[in-house]
């Protein structure tokens, strides 16, 4: 497997493949309500999840690439007007431009509490483009879906550290290698 | 020229994989998500449920056969007064059970995903049933999936009409089991317990589906009265559910413009 991955196209294919199953598999899992994943009828919002492993420790302009392609993948698989691209795009910019090697060390704990504000301000901006698109008010949309958004909130902090370290933790290799070879 | 030889080959291949995955991102969003559709239907159709509710075990209730049979006659006479009027219907006998195998992909749109799509006959437009009433109706379909927008969605406006005092309004979702009743009419009689179903005006439901059951009036609020609908069906726990293919009436053609006074 190290000398599969000493080869720069073995290491592309290898990422290739990592990055496209994972983002399928979050796409997959976003329709699915399984058994302590679900609290008030929502899941975690895994693409959100998925923004926010690549965008730790990756330039601004590929944490909003990032967010531009998963947020067009899930327009496809909800709705377009409101667009989700817009609100990832913004939580690609905001992780990546924490430095996160510089402000937080510890990768575990720090990716729940990353996915914990980036939901916040991920449905904040989804709010505010469903309040101008259908001309209702966000105090109204607030109540209207404080707890969902409050669960999905709590859901998608607590599985961010299951499927985002794993995602760091390849990358990090990759890039060390990288600078190795 | 060496400059620009030597950016391409660090950055050629990395520009030319970010293009060509937004290309699909961008075909993903124009198809409707469709082949992710496809492959969550392939992947959880081993874990739906096999059979549908055996109904036998209900009839033994003795009170629920007496309502049946009212039920029944009633439907009877019903026909054929209708019959005598000439009056035209949809009709439930062609509706498919179909297992829901998906909820919504996001926290804010209502919908479900169900595990049948146009390869079994069903068409953007289906009305989508559930046991006690209306659910919603389907708004894209894939080979092998559908999705259906529920009521309880704020885009879903539904005509509907109170039972008793057959008066018309339009029903609009609130993101949660009670949708909001707004009747045409300032003068009512309305009170709880009265129960709503779909009306004659309403463009994309056949008429007389049961809905829900008033909770409460509000007389004060906004021009006309508003009522809070508890709805029948409990959309949080639906396994199963039945589409009616149903065709909404072709839109009225705009007026034909004035013939120009031109000479």
């Amino acid at each position: 497997m190290s000398e599969f991955l000493i080869n720069p196209w073995g290491r592309l294919f290898f990422n290739t493949l990592v990055i496209a199953s994972s983002s399928v598999i979050c796409c997959l899992l976003l329709f699915a309500r399984l058994p302590g994943m679900e609290l008030l009828g929502v899941g975690p919002h895994w693409l959100l999840i998925w923004v926010i492993a690549w965008s730790v420790h990756r330039p601004w302009w590929q944490g909003a690439i990032a967010g531009l392609i998963l947020g067009l993948i899930q327009d496809g698989l909800t709705q377009a007007p409101p667009s989700h691209t817009l609100s990832l795009m913004v939580v690609g910019i905001l992780t990546a431009s924490l430095q996160h090697q510089r402000y937080l060390q510890e990768s575990f704990i720090s990716l729940a509490l990353i996915a914990f504000i980036m939901t916040f301000i991920n449905e904040g901006v989804m709010a505010i483009q469903y309040s101008l698109w259908t001309w209702r008010s966000i105090e109204g949309l607030w109540q209207e879906q404080q707890g969902v958004i409050l669960a999905g909130t709590i859901l998608t902090s607590l599985w961010a550290p299951v499927l985002g370290y794993p995602l760091v933790i390849w990358w990090r290799y990759l890039r060390h290698l990288e600078k190795e070879l | 020229m060496f400059s620009l030889r030597r950016w391409w080959d660090r950055h050629g291949l990395p520009l030319l994989l970010t293009v060509a995955v937004f290309g699909l991102a961008l075909i993903l969003q124009q198809t409707q998500g469709g082949p992710l559709m496809e492959l969550y239907g392939a992947i959880a159709r081993p874990f739906q449920p096999k059979t549908v509710v055996d109904p036998t075990a209900l009839w033994r209730n003795a009170e629920i056969v007496e309502l049946q049979t009212r039920l029944a006659n009633l439907e009877k006479q019903n026909r054929v007064l209708k019959d005598l009027l000439k009056y035209k219907e949809a009709s439930q006998k062609n509706a498919m059970a179909v297992p829901v195998i998906g909820r919504s992909g996001d926290y804010w749109l209502q919908q479900i995903t169900l595990g049948r799509g146009t390869q079994d006959g069903l068409k953007v437009g289906d009305v989508v049933l559930g046991v006690g009433g209306l659910v919603g109706r389907i708004t894209q379909t894939s080979g092998h999936t559908s999705r259906v927008l529920l009521i309880s969605d704020p885009q879903s406006r539904i005509g509907a009409m109170v039972v008793r005092n057959r008066q018309a309004g339009v029903i609009q979702g609130n993101q949660s089991q009670q949708v909001t009743l707004k009747l045409f009419e300032k003068v009512t009689d309305l009170k709880p317990g009265d129960l709503v179903i779909t009306s004659n005006d309403s463009l994309f439901f056949p008429p007389d589906l049961p809905i829900g059951k008033v909770m409460s009036v509000d007389l004060t609020n906004g021009p006309t009265p508003e009522a809070q609908v508890e709805l029948n069906v409990p959309l949080n726990y639906l396994e199963w559910v039945l589409v009616m293919p149903f065709q909404a009436p072709a839109a009225i053609a705009p007026p034909s413009p004035p013939p120009s006074s031109t000479p």
